[in-house]
């Protein structure tokens, strides 16, 4: 589902409507859900503090600091997806922290598809995004870049319906 | 402290305590467990948590289960911690994850836990932990 349609389920739906309305820091990551989609990397950036701590690996690579680091590694990816379609099925909320759940799925430019289910936390300073952690299992990505083919496991768990 | 993870203190209490009957309290009979998300198949229902829960006591020591920061939303508890505890051969294992809890009433019904098996085997190899591994555990833990 992309962004404006699931945009479009919450106006159609009076309890995720107010579920909405009570969130602060989901409309964020919403905006760039949306610019990611399109694969605008500044409108990613917008929302982020220049010392951000991008820790999207889980612990298996070295955490990206700062915007320009993080530009860098976004302005990398972006030439080989072709299409993503990168969703939240769940979320909450906690001071400054918004804990995440949903899968970053994509098809890379050479055929490959890839669906990552994972789960995540922003930390906000103020409106802007400072700490993003997010935790999956590196090998399933490695593995489908290669062309691995989708377990039933992962299948199923894409069947949620997005937030 | 919310509901939710006040529940979850008290099966971190058991498990570390090796209590499984205790641990298993707290679980719904129709549990479904994704105890590696996406990485492996979950284990449905509570003698099936048990036996995973027998096999992962064995090879487990010292388990110092830590949890960083949680949020609540309705009958689901999200949470970010690590799993740190020595391995038979003596191997400190600490594999920062983040999760989600489903409840049903007072008991667990769905778990589903987001970590990198990777990181695991590497440090059950022996491997010491990564700066990067590090650096995700040097936090306080959640009130």
């Amino acid at each position: 589902m992309t962004a404006a349609a699931a945009a479009g389920a919450l106006a159609a739906s009076p309890a995720l409507s107010k579920e909405s309305s009570m969130s602060r820091l989901y409309p964020t990551l919403q905006a760039i859900i949306a610019a990611w989609h399109k694969q605008d990397v500044e409108g990613v950036l917008v929302h982020v503090t220049d010392d951000i701590v991008w820790r999207n690996s889980s612990g298996f690579a070295p955490a990206i600091r700062g915007k320009a680091a993080m530009r860098t590694a976004l302005q990398g990816m972006a030439p080989v997806i072709k299409t993503n379609n990168w969703r939240i099925f769940d979320y909450a909320e906690s001071q400054d922290r918004l804990f995440m759940e949903g899968v970053d799925e994509f098809w890379l430019t050479t055929g490959e598809h890839v669906a990552i289910p994972y789960a995540g936390v922003l930390e906000f300073r103020g409106p802007l995004v400072h700490e993003w952690r997010e935790y999956f299992d590196g090998r399933i990505s490695a593995a489908m870049k290669a062309g691995a083919p989708m377990t039933d496991e992962i299948k199923s768990m894409l069947a949620r319906p997005v937030k | 402290m919310g509901r939710c993870y006040g529940i979850l203190r008290q099966v971190i209490e058991a498990w570390q305590a090796k209590d499984i009957d205790r641990v298993l309290s707290f679980m719904d009979d129709d549990i479904v467990w994704h105890y590696a998300a996406a990485a492996m198949p979950p284990v449905r229902g509570k003698e099936a948590a048990r036996k995973l829960l027998d096999r992962f006591h064995g090879d487990m020591h010292g388990i110092q289960w830590r949890i960083f920061a949680y949020a609540e939303s309705g009958d689901r508890l999200f949470i970010e911690g690590v799993d740190d505890y020595r391995t038979s051969d003596g191997n400190r294992v600490a594999a920062p994850y983040a999760g989600v809890l489903e409840f049903r009433g007072d008991l667990i019904i769905g778990w589903r836990d987001y970590v990198d098996l990777g990181v695991v085997a590497q440090q059950k190899s022996g491997e010491p932990l990564s700066k990067q591994v590090a650096g995700l555990l040097d936090r306080p833990q959640a009130e």
